[in-house]
Parts: structure tokens; C-alpha cells; sequence
């Protein structure tokens, strides 16, 4: 193996424990005969090591922080309000869709309504003829009513 | 994380959330600083993501893993963080400090890898990108696999990035070694 393959393995699952055996094997015989390398290795672990050096715990008083501000959310009932604020986030995410079927609803509902209207008023409207044409005939069926009706329309004196 | 823990905590029992907190604010704490290399401001986000964490818990799905949640939110709260002081010039190490490197180097120190100081400024030399991996890798032991899930990639964009943030951190380490 070269030295650039054998450096590239070794920047990453070989310091990371993640080879094959065989894999691994070939490694180390490179190893075995170059120093380079070998060097090279020395100081990815060194480095390795410097920043894991760096993990600490973090300070008592965020927890303290966090604590405080939670306890003083549950007191009102924050979390609650949350919970219904968020559901109403979610809900108006749909709106687009809320208000496209709310729309035709509303839409057909007027169309409805005004179908009804126009129908009832024609209806009416017929039945008012209906009722006129009705007298009359009761009119022309009786000699003193017809009588009268004609003298009514100046048709007779 | 137990799932009985999760459930009570879910449903405002603040022992269970201090639990949650106990088994992942060292994660949180350290994957920020080390991203970020502030320390207020690792304070202030891992405070911030656990008061988010904890409104957040009731609509929590178990479909999804609360430790890969964690994790996102906490590499996703340090990028933002980093951008943030970036505009606002507060780094730790600018490259002009970068001489300053010499002075600190210590040849047992670094061969013991104890010089925490030369440690973050070898890390400053990374982008926020391969700053992240060498975090998750270096110091809180994440898988390849665990890194990829986090971060929301595979596994040879996890291997690559390592490899070359590795190239860099070496760069500067030998760099140190050669002034002497």
C-alpha cells in the first residue's frame, strides 16, 4: 500500500477502530517498514487525545436556570397554553386548505339558497296568476257578476 | 433513555426531566462549546435547548429517537450560535492570533495531549462543518453511523469530512512541532 492510501485509512477507521482484520493486517505491515508514516500516526493520536481532553461537565447553575423557568411555565398553566397555541400553529398551516373548502362551501350553500328563492318566487308568483284566472272564470260563470264585470270595464252602459 | 422516564416527563414531572437532562446536558454543553469555543454562549444555548426540550416533549412521537432529537437540535442550536458571534466578531482566535500558537506549544504537552488551549486553537483552524465531526468523533465518542443520523448524511460524507478535518488539525500540529 502507498503512503497517501495508507494515511487516508489511518485518519479515519483505523484510529477509529473500524477496519476489517484484513484491512488492519495490511496496515500494519506498512507500518512495520515506514517510519513516515508511522510518525504520522504517533501525532493523529496525540491530537486525538488533545481534544477528547476537552469534554467537561457543564456548570451546576443551568440546570438551576432551566429548573426555575419550567417550574414557573407549569405554575400558569404555561405548558397547557403551549400545547393549544402549538395545535393552533398546526391548524393554520392547513388554512390554505380550510379556506379553499370553507369557500365552495359557502359558494354552493349561496347557490342553494338562491335557487330556492327564485323558485319559491316563481311559484308565488304563478299562484297569484292562478288565483286570478280563477275569479274570472268564477266571474263569466255567473250572468250578474259577468254583468257587472263588463259595465265595470266601461264595455257595457 | 427509559421510556417510562420519557412518558413522565412528557407529562410535566420535572424529576423525570432532570433525568433527561443528566443523561444529555454534557453532550449538549460540550458539542456547543466545542463548535462555538465560547463559553457563555454554550451556557446560554444548552439552557435554551432544554426549556425548548421540555415544551416540545408533549408532542414528541416515539417513532423518532430522543437522543438523535437531542443531538440535531443541539448541533443545529450551535451552528446558528457560531454564525451569530461570527457577525458579531466574537471569536476566541482570529489568525492573526495564530502566532500565538508558538508561544503556547510545549513539546510534552502536546505529545501528553494535556494543552487544552492549544487543543481549542487547533480546532479554530476548522470550519463550522468539519469542527462538528471532530466534536461528535473526538469528544463524545459518536459512531460513523451515530454522526451520519445527527447530522443527516452517510457514512462516506462522515469519512471524508473526518479525513480532512484531521489533514487540517495535523497541518497546524506539525506546524507547531517544525517552529521548534
Amino acid at each position: 500500500m502507498r503512503c497517501e492510501e495508507v494515511r487516508r485509512i489511518l485518519e479515519t477507521d483505523y484510529l477509529d477502530g473500524r477496519q476489517d482484520s484484513i484491512e488492519r493486517g495490511q496496515v500494519e505491515e506498512h507500518l512495520k517498514f515506514c517510519r513516515d508514516c508511522r510518525q504520522y500516526f504517533k501525532d493523529l493520536e496525540s491530537v486525538s487525545a488533545s481534544v477528547s481532553s476537552l469534554k467537561e461537565d457543564p456548570p451546576p447553575f443551568i440546570w438551576e436556570n432551566i429548573k426555575k423557568d419550567i417550574s414557573s411555565k407549569d405554575t400558569f398553566n404555561f405548558r397547557d397554553f403551549s400545547i393549544l397555541w402549538d395545535g393552533f400553529l398546526r391548524g393554520l398551516k392547513q388554512r390554505k386548505k380550510a379556506v379553499v373548502v370553507a369557500s365552495l362551501l359557502i359558494f354552493f350553500g349561496l347557490i342553494s339558497i338562491g335557487v330556492y328563492t327564485y323558485k319559491e318566487m316563481r311559484y308565488a308568483q304563478v299562484e297569484e296568476y292562478l288565483e286570478e284566472e280563477l275569479q274570472f272564470l268564477d266571474v263569466l260563470s255567473d250572468d250578474e257578476s259577468f254583468e257587472n264585470f263588463l259595465v265595470g270595464e266601461g264595455l257595457f252602459s | 433513555m427509559d421510556r417510562e422516564v420519557i412518558e413522565k416527563a412528557k407529562n410535566g414531572d420535572i424529576k423525570a426531566f432532570e433525568a433527561i437532562y443528566a443523561t444529555y446536558a454534557g453532550f449538549v454543553f460540550n458539542v456547543v462549546f466545542g463548535i462555538v469555543q465560547n463559553r457563555d454562549s454554550a451556557e446560554d444555548v444548552t439552557q435554551q435547548l432544554f426549556i425548548r426540550l421540555y415544551d416540545k416533549l408533549r408532542s414528541f412521537r416515539y417513532g423518532a429517537r430522543l437522543k438523535t432529537y437531542i443531538y440535531r437540535m443541539a448541533v443545529n442550536m450551535a451552528i446558528n450560535e457560531y454564525k451569530r458571534l461570527r457577525r458579531q466578531r466574537k471569536r476566541l482566535v482570529s489568525m492573526e492570533e495564530v502566532g500565538e500558537l508558538h508561544r503556547l506549544a510545549d513539546r510534552d504537552a502536546i505529545q501528553d495531549g494535556r494543552d487544552k488551549e492549544l487543543a481549542y486553537q487547533l480546532l479554530s483552524r476548522l470550519s463550522p462543518e468539519h469542527r462538528t465531526v471532530i466534536v461528535l468523533r473526538e469528544m463524545e465518542g459518536l459512531s460513523y453511523e451515530d454522526i451520519a443520523s445527527t447530522l443527516n448524511i452517510n457514512i462516506n460524507t462522515v469519512r471524508s469530512r473526518l479525513s480532512r478535518a484531521r489533514q487540517v488539525l495535523m497541518a497546524a500540529f506539525r506546524e507547531i512541532k517544525d517552529a521548534r
